[in-house]
């Protein structure tokens, strides 16, 4: 297994997306999305990767599947580059890689119904017969926990959480080896989250399938995830194990954002002190910090924090990975 | 004990929509006592937010319609007043924050003139005077460099320092009570602590009540004294934090704060409650939640539990607790 390819594995990707104005619309400056990120995800498991809105956690997922192209970097799926395949070679692997999005109310076409949602997939790909389709996609349905008598229903008919595991079953259609779910859950009331993930668990069990589980929530993600990557500003800053992140975090950053959950949990001493808490805002994606992107709000901050890029480096027990970028972790 | 400042007694609060006529808060007793936080807890459509705005008479009617009940602020059924008594309450006596503070904020006036106008209007302070207590607001807020941001758009801030500034509208004229409708929900976690943090910290020093509206039982357990959990427009298990954290009683309670992920607790199925919030049109009878309840008996689907007493601060509307009611 050691020998075994990872499923993904991405070096370096970059993404500036250009900020144009001006007369003519020539670029007046640069988004700095995803400042080099690298990452590898073996198969059958679920890769987290947490952070706060714009350190381009949405971004790289798109990056991804290519439905954005990277500005630099390189896309490895099952060993080959993706990231500059033309897009006729790139379809076949598409089958192989789907997402499933937050807001399962505009990601669904309020006009087909359920049946035609569903078989869209096969339509695109030109699989099966007609015979075929009808018959997979009422397995498909009933495999997210909905009833085949739905099937000729809208999405409008149905709840929030009804309306995420029809979009389950589409990115399950082609029988995906990669699935990238951006926010899945963050939408949804706590009761029906939970439904969610042990539904996305269970099929991962079932199919072997890999996630790319991208998420604002750390409980969610350490829930979910077997390694966990933790994105700021474009940058990874932290990468382990759900385990010895929750444990150790190393990187500041981890730590602050594992203070800042709020836990259902009554605890007085926790009250009567203030908890810890960073201060500052994130700063701008369009003008980062220099050196760590972090030090403006870091507690631990010197003056090599404003100058020298940390590098991800590994302080893990030479057993299992723990990566952190950061001078003084 | 305390006196309750904000006393809810038997609110009912129905909606009229094209297919009907629909209960959205059913007989709802709430008390916030001073300078405690109340925490109102519930998933989306529990009727939490239509609670809040039926407080301060922001409700719009129609669709909607208070049909009984009273609630007492102070003493006084704010549901009696006039809506010149009331304009006398809103923003001076209880203000409220909202979820969004990117709508409730006037895109093309700047944070000075927004926060100002409430001395303006309240207190009819001169341009100049406002202005100043403008300054002071936000740096109570800790909004840094206050000159700077008298003179700024909202679009110009971040949704924490938004949200500040939104605080600062509702906090400008020491109001004794402070309604929170999901003030950290649109925020990042770690800007979430800041703005909890302050929240405390200015309960601390102004002395207010708060209550406290969100879906996030988290939210609640660090910030709140005493929490009601709302389900389908009625309330069905009420106490202090402690109480509800430690030693919840409502099998609805029970559940959602097991379906809760926690850090650290990797791989496990999470526990569930089966099935979904019923739609307005289809609640069902007896008590709304048996259709999803693990421990459902016959007089479930009957009729409707009423509040057990559990202990002298602890109710819980659920049939199992019948007989300690004795």
């Amino acid at each position: 297994m050691m020998e075994a390819l990872p499923l993904l594995e991405v070096r370096n990707l970059k993404k500036y997306f250009p900020i144009r104005g001006g007369f003519l619309g020539r670029a007046i400056g640069q988004v700095y999305a995803l400042s080099g990120v690298s990452f590898r995800l073996e198969q059958g498991q679920t890769l987290g990767l947490v952070g706060e809105s714009g350190c381009g956690k949405s971004t790289l997922g798109k990056v991804i599947l290519r439905l954005i192209e990277p500005t630099e970097g390189q896309i490895f799926f099952r060993g080959q580059d993706i990231s500059r395949m033309r897009l006729n070679e790139l379809r076949p692997l598409r089958k192989e890689m789907q997402m499933i999005f937050q807001d399962p109310y505009s990601s669904l076409n309020p006009r087909m119904t359920v049946r035609s949602i569903l078989q869209e997939p096969f339509v695109i790909h030109r699989i099966g017969s007609s015979g075929e389709r009808q018959r997979w996609v009422a397995e498909l349905l009933e495999t997210v926990g909905l009833s085949s008598e739905d099937l000729d229903r809208y999405p409008h008919e149905f709840s929030g959480g009804q309306r995420q595991r029809i979009g389950i079953a589409r990115a399950l259609a082609l029988n995906p080896a990669l699935i990238i779910a951006d926010e899945p859950v963050s939408a949804l009331d706590v009761s029906i989250q939970s439904q969610i993930l042990n539904l996305l668990m269970d099929l991962q069990k079932q199919r072997n399938l890999s996630y790319l589980f991208i998420a604002h929530d750390l409980a969610v993600i350490s829930h979910i995830s077997d390694m966990v990557a933790v994105m700021y500003l474009g940058r990874l800053v932290e990468f382990a194990s759900s385990e010895d992140l929750y444990r150790q975090p190393r990187h500041p950053y981890t730590q602050a954002l594992t203070e800042a959950i709020p836990v259902p949990v009554y605890d007085p001493q926790k009250r009567k002190e203030s908890r810890k808490v960073i201060g500052g805002d994130v700063p701008s994606p369009v003008s980062p910090p220099s050196g760590c992107h972090f030090h403006t709000r870091c507690p631990l901050a010197q003056d090599r924090c404003r100058t020298d890029v940390p590098q991800l480096r590994e302080t893990g027990d030479g057993q299992r990975t723990h990566l952190v970028a950061c001078h003084f972790a | 004990m305390t006196e309750a400042l904000l006393d809810l007694r038997d609110l009912a609060i129905s909606f009229q929509t094209e297919s009907g006529r629909f209960r959205v808060v059913d007989g709802l007793n709430l008390s916030v006592k001073r300078g405690k936080t109340l925490g109102l807890v519930g998933e989306s459509g529990c009727g939490k937010s239509v609670t809040s705005l039926s407080i301060l008479r922001l409700l719009e009617c129609p669709p909607g319609h208070i049909d009984s009940g009273s609630v007492f602020f102070d003493g006084k059924d704010l549901l009696t007043l006039t809506e010149e008594q009331m304009r006398q309450i809103r923003g001076n006596r209880i203000s409220m924050i909202f979820q969004e503070p990117m709508t409730s904020l006037n895109p093309v006036l700047t944070i000075g003139e927004q926060i100002a106008e409430v001395y303006r209007i309240h207190q009819r302070l001169n341009r100049k005077e406002a202005l100043n207590r403008a300054r002071e607001m936000l740096n109570l807020v800790r909004i840094p460099s206050p000159d700077l941001r008298l003179g700024e758009y909202p679009h110009q801030l971040s949704g924490g320092m938004r949200q500040r500034v939104m605080i600062a509208i509702a906090l400008a004229c020491r109001p004794e009570m402070l309604i929170a409708d999901e003030p950290t929900t649109a925020l990042d976690v770690t800007i979430q602590a800041q703005i909890l943090n302050l929240m405390n910290h200015l309960q601390k020093e102004l002395g207010m009540s708060i209550l406290m509206i969100t879906h996030d039982l988290g939210v609640v357990a660090e910030v709140c004294d005493d929490v009601v959990v709302m389900y389908a427009g009625k309330a069905v298990e009420s106490g202090s934090s402690e109480e509800i954290f430690r030693n919840p009683q409502h099998p609805y309670t029970q559940g959602l704060l097991r379906s809760v992920p926690r850090l650290g607790q990797k791989a496990s199925r999470l526990e569930t409650i089966e099935g979904v919030v019923p739609s307005l049109s289809k609640r069902p009878s007896g008590c709304r939640f048996h259709d999803r309840c693990p421990q459902v008996r016959s007089i479930c689907r009957e009729s409707s539990p009423p509040d057990f007493v559990h202990s002298a601060t602890h109710r819980v509307a659920c049939w199992q607790h019948q007989k300690e009611d004795g």
